[in-house]
C-alpha cells in the first residue's frame, strides 16, 4: 500500500551574525513497505525523524531524494486520502463540533444533508453524540481529539496518519483513545501510520513497529508485534508483551542517551 | 537575497506610483495638482533658503520643549501614580479624557488664555504627548514581574533599592516605547498647532504657499517636515537601542 | 461587588471626576474668563447643541464624510493586508511607503490634500483615509501571517484549494484580531475628520466649532467637543457590537486582552 524507497532528507539552519549555518541530516535512505490495513508504529527519541517521514507520506513536507507510492500513486503533496490527525488536534476554534467533522467534505463540494448524516454517524462513533453544536473552547483535550478523528474518518481515506495524536493527553484520558481506536480500527480497517514517544502505544496498537535513531534519521530495526487481533489490553500481560518492552526500551534508552550527548558536546 | 533584489521590488513600485500620479493630473486636469518634476524642484529650493531653516528653527523650538518637558514630567507622573492602585484609578479619567478628546478643538481656547507665545504652543504639545507617556510608564511598571520584587525583598532591597534597581530598569522597554509614540504625537501637536494657528514659522510659510495658490510649494514643505519626522524617530530609535540593549537580543 | 475592589478600583475613579469636576467649577466660577466656562454651563449648553437642527445637521454631514472615508479605508486595507499577508512580494513591494506614512504623523499630508482638493469634502475623506487605512493594512497582514500553520496545514491534507483555505481558515482565524484593528482605526478616522474640518472649517462639526471659537463661544466648543467623544464612543460600542457577534467564538480572556 505504502512503500518509501531511499527517503532522504535534510534541514538546513540558517547562520546569522552570530551562528554558523548548521544542516541536520533528518532523514537517510529510509527504506519502508507497509501493507494494506496493516497498523505501523513508529517509535524513537526527539529528532529521529519520525514525523517528518509522517509528513513526507502526508505530502508536507517534500523529500529532497527518494520517493514514496501510496496505493500505487506517487506522493507530490497533501491529500484527503492521507487524512491526518494532529497532535494539537488542529480544530477551527469558530466553528463547532459538526461544522469541524465535517471540514473535509465540505471542501470537496459535498451537499450540506449528505456531509451532515456522514458526520453525524461519526460523531456517534466518536462518542461525542450530543456534542455537534458544541465549540472546540468548550471540549477537554480527549473530546477534541475525538473530533480530530471523526474528521479523518469521514473522508473515507485509504491510509490514516496519526501525529502522537494522544501526546496531549493526562494518562488516563490516552489510555480510553487508546482502546477507542483500536475498537474504531477493527470496524473499519484502514492502513494506519502511528508515530507516537510512549512504548505502550507502540506495542499495543501495531501489527509492526518501526524502530528510528537521530544522527542521521534512520531505521533501526522493524519488529513484528504478534499479538494476534483483536487487540485488548489483556496483551499488556503477556510475556510476548513485556519482551517487546523490553526490547524497543533498550532501544531507546541507548538511542536517547547517545542524542542527548551530542546535543550537549 | 542580496541587497538590489530585495529593493527591485518597491522601487518598481515608487515608478508605478509615479506614472499613476501623471495619470491623475492627466485625468484631473489643473494646475492645482503638482507636477512630480515641480514638486521635486520645490524640494530642494526650500532645502537651501535660509527662511526654511529659519521657520523650522521657530516651529521646533515649542517641539523640543514640549517633548522634553512631557517626557520628564510624564514619566515622574506615571512611576509615582504606577505603585499606587488608587492613585492610578483615580488619575486614568483624566488621560483617558486627554487621549480621546480632540485636541485640535480645545486650541482656540488655550490661545485665548495664553496668547501666540511659545509657551501657548509648549503648553499644545504638552497636551499631546504627556497622556501617552502616562500610559504607557505605568504599564510598564505594573509589568514588572511580581517574583522579581519578592526576589529583591528577599535578598534585603528597601523601597529606594527596589527602585533604582528593578522597578526602573523593568519598566524601562514600556517607557521608551511610550517615549517613541509621544514623539510622534508631539511632532502631530506642534504640526497641527502650526496649520491652525499659522502666528510663527512653519504655519507662516503654509499659509503663504496656500495664499499663492502654489501646490508645489506646499508639497516641498510637507516633504521637509516628513523628513524631519523620520529623521527624529531614527534618532529616537538609536537612542532607545543604546538605551535598553538587552531587550533587543537577537535570538539564536 | 466586594467592598474593597470597590475601595481601590471604583471610587477612586468617580470621586476623582466629581472632586476634580466641583473643584473646577468652583475656579471657573473666580476665574470669570471666557476661555474657562463652567462645566454645569457646558452640559446645559449640550443639551441645547443636541436639539438644534442645524447643529445636527452638521453631525449628519461629519458622520457621511466618515462613513465613506471608514468604509474606503476598511475595504481597501483589509483587502490590501491580506494580499499582502498572503504573498510576501507584494508585502515587500509597498512596506516601505506603509511604513512612512504609518510613522510620519498623519496630519502632515492635511495641506497636500487641501492644495489638491481644494475646499471639498474629498480633502476631508481623503485624510479620514490616509488616517486609518495604512494602519489597517499593517494590521490585517499581521493577523493573516499570524494564522495558525497547523491549521492551514489541516485544511491542505483535506484538499482545500487556495481560495478554500482564504476563506474557511484564513479570514475566520483573523477576524477577531482584525475587528481589534478597527476600533483603533475607527478613533484614528474620526480625529482625521475633526483635523480636516477644523483645518478647511467649511462643512461639519469641526467647521461650527471654529465659528464658535471666532465669536468667542467657548462653551459651545467645549460643548462639541464633547459630543464628539460622545459619538466616537457609541460607533465604537456599534463596532463591538458587530464584533462581539461575527466572532462569537473567541474566548472572553482574549477578548479583554
Amino acid at each position: 500500500m505504502i512503500s518509501i524507497t531511499n527517503a532522504n532528507k535534510t534541514f538546513v539552519k540558517p547562520g546569522s551574525r552570530k551562528v554558523e549555518a548548521s544542516s541536520v541530516e533528518v532523514l537517510k535512505n529510509v527504506n519502508l513497505e507497509i501493507k494494506e490495513n496493516e497498523f505501523i508504529t513508529i517509535v524513537g527519541p526527539s529528532g529521529c525523524g519520525k514525523t517528518t517521514l509522517l509528513r513526507a507520506v502526508a505530502g508536507l513536507t517534500k523529500l529532497d531524494s527518494g520517493e514514496i507510492k501510496a496505493a500505487g500513486d506517487l506522493v507530490t503533496g497533501p491529500s484527503p486520502d492521507r487524512a491526518m490527525v494532529f497532535q494539537s488536534f488542529a480544530l477551527m476554534p469558530w466553528a463547532n463540533v459538526m461544522r469541524n467533522v465535517a471540514f473535509g467534505l465540505e471542501i470537496r463540494g459535498v451537499g450540506k444533508d449528505e456531509r451532515e448524516t456522514i458526520a453525524r454517524e461519526l460523531i456517534l462513533a466518536v462518542g461525542l453524540k450530543g456534542f455537534e453544536n458544541s465549540l472546540p473552547g468548550e471540549l477537554s483535550g480527549g473530546m477534541k481529539q475525538r473530533v480530530g478523528l471523526a474528521r479523518a474518518l469521514a473522508v473515507n481515506p485509504k491510509i490514516l496518519l496519526m501525529d502522537e495524536p494522544f501526546g496531549g493527553l493526562d494518562e488516563q484520558t490516552k489510555r480510553l483513545m487508546q482502546e477507542e481506536l483500536l475498537r474504531l480500527w477493527e470496524s473499519q480497517k484502514k492502513t494506519v501510520i502511528f508515530v507516537t514517544h510512549s512504548l505502550d502505544e507502540a506495542i499495543l496498537l501495531a501489527d509492526r513497529c518501526v524502530l528510528m535513531a537521530a544522527r542521521p534519521g534512520h531505521i533501526t530495526e522493524v519488529l513484528d508485534i504478534p499479538l494476534g487481533r483483536p487487540r485488548t489490553r489483556d496483551a499488556e500481560r503477556t510475556s510476548t508483551y513485556i519482551d517487546l518492552k523490553e526490547k524497543i526500551w533498550d532501544h531507546l534508552r541507548t538511542a536517547q542517551i547517545q542524542e542527548n550527548a551530542a546535543k550537549g558536546a | 537575497m542580496n541587497k538590489t533584489k530585495r529593493y527591485l521590488p518597491s522601487l518598481g513600485f515608487f515608478v508605478f506610483l509615479l506614472l499613476a500620479w501623471q495619470v491623475f493630473r492627466k485625468l484631473f486636469d489643473s494646475i492645482l495638482i503638482p507636477s512630480t518634476f515641480g514638486m521635486v524642484r520645490a524640494f530642494f529650493q526650500l532645502l537651501v533658503k535660509g527662511s526654511t531653516w529659519n521657520a523650522f528653527w521657530i516651529s521646533n523650538q515649542s517641539l523640543v520643549l514640549g517633548f522634553v518637558i512631557s517626557g520628564v514630567v510624564g514619566i515622574a507622573v506615571g512611576l509615582l501614580i504606577g505603585r499606587r492602585a488608587w492613585l492610578e484609578r483615580a488619575v486614568d479619567p483624566w488621560l483617558d479624557f486627554m487621549l480621546v478628546v480632540p485636541m485640535a478643538m480645545i486650541m482656540p481656547a488655550l490661545i485665548m488664555a495664553m496668547g501666540f507665545s511659545l509657551s501657548s504652543r509648549v503648553v499644545i504639545v504638552c497636551l499631546f504627548t504627556f497622556p501617552v507617556i502616562v500610559i504607557n510608564t505605568q504599564a510598564g511598571l505594573k509589568q514588572v514581574s511580581s517574583e522579581l520584587v519578592d526576589m529583591a525583598h528577599v535578598f534585603g532591597a528597601n523601597e529606594y533599592k527596589l527602585w533604582v534597581k528593578i522597578l526602573i530598569k523593568g519598566a524601562a522597554p514600556l517607557v521608551w516605547s511610550g517615549l517613541r509614540s509621544g514623539l510622534g504625537r508631539a511632532i502631530s501637536g506642534m504640526v497641527l498647532s502650526e496649520l491652525l494657528l499659522s502666528s510663527v514659522g512653519i504655519g507662516i510659510l503654509f499659509q503663504t504657499f496656500q495664499g499663492n495658490f502654489d501646490p508645489e510649494m506646499t508639497f516641498g514643505l510637507v516633504a521637509l517636515l516628513v523628513c524631519e519626522s523620520l529623521l527624529l524617530l531614527k534618532i529616537m530609535n538609536v537612542v532607545e537601542r543604546r538605551a535598553i540593549p538587552w531587550f533587543y537580543i537577537e535570538r539564536v | 461587588m466586594n467592598s474593597s475592589k470597590f475601595r481601590t478600583n471604583t471610587l477612586p475613579y468617580l470621586a476623582s471626576i466629581v472632586g476634580v469636576g466641583i473643584v473646577l467649577e468652583i475656579i471657573a466660577g473666580i476665574v470669570n474668563k471666557v476661555y474657562f466656562p463652567k462645566i454645569s454651563r457646558v452640559i446645559v449648553r449640550l443639551a441645547s447643541l443636541l436639539s438644534d437642527g442645524e447643529v445636527l445637521s452638521d453631525f449628519g454631514r461629519s458622520l457621511q464624510n466618515l462613513f465613506v472615508g471608514f468604509l474606503i479605508s476598511v475595504v481597501l486595507g483589509v483587502s490590501i493586508g491580506v494580499l499582502c499577508g498572503r504573498r510576501e512580494s507584494v508585502e515587500r513591494m509597498i512596506r516601505p511607503y506603509v511604513n512612512i506614512m504609518l510613522t510620519s504623523p498623519s496630519i502632515l499630508l492635511l495641506p497636500i490634500y487641501f492644495a489638491v482638493f481644494g475646499i471639498s469634502r474629498w480633502a476631508i475623506i481623503v485624510l479620514i483615509i490616509d488616517y486609518s487605512i495604512f494602519f489597517l493594512i499593517v494590521s490585517t497582514t499581521t493577523a493573516i501571517r499570524g494564522v495558525n500553520k497547523e491549521i492551514v496545514e489541516m485544511s491542505k491534507v483535506f484538499g482545500a484549494s487556495e481560495r478554500q483555505q482564504l476563506r474557511s481558515i484564513y479570514l475566520p482565524s483573523a477576524a477577531p484580531v482584525v475587528f481589534g484593528a478597527l476600533r483603533i482605526a475607527l478613533g484614528r478616522a474620526i480625529k482625521g475628520m475633526i483635523n480636516g474640518e477644523l483645518f478647511i472649517a467649511v462643512i461639519g462639526i469641526g467647521a461650527r466649532s471654529q465659528e464658535f471659537a471666532r465669536r468667542f463661544d467657548m462653551e459651545g466648543v467645549f460643548a462639541l467637543a464633547i459630543l464628539v467623544v460622545g459619538v466616537a464612543l457609541i460607533l465604537g460600542f456599534i463596532l463591538n457590537m458587530i464584533d462581539g457577534r461575527v466572532n462569537k467564538w473567541v474566548p472572553s480572556i482574549r477578548r479583554n486582552a
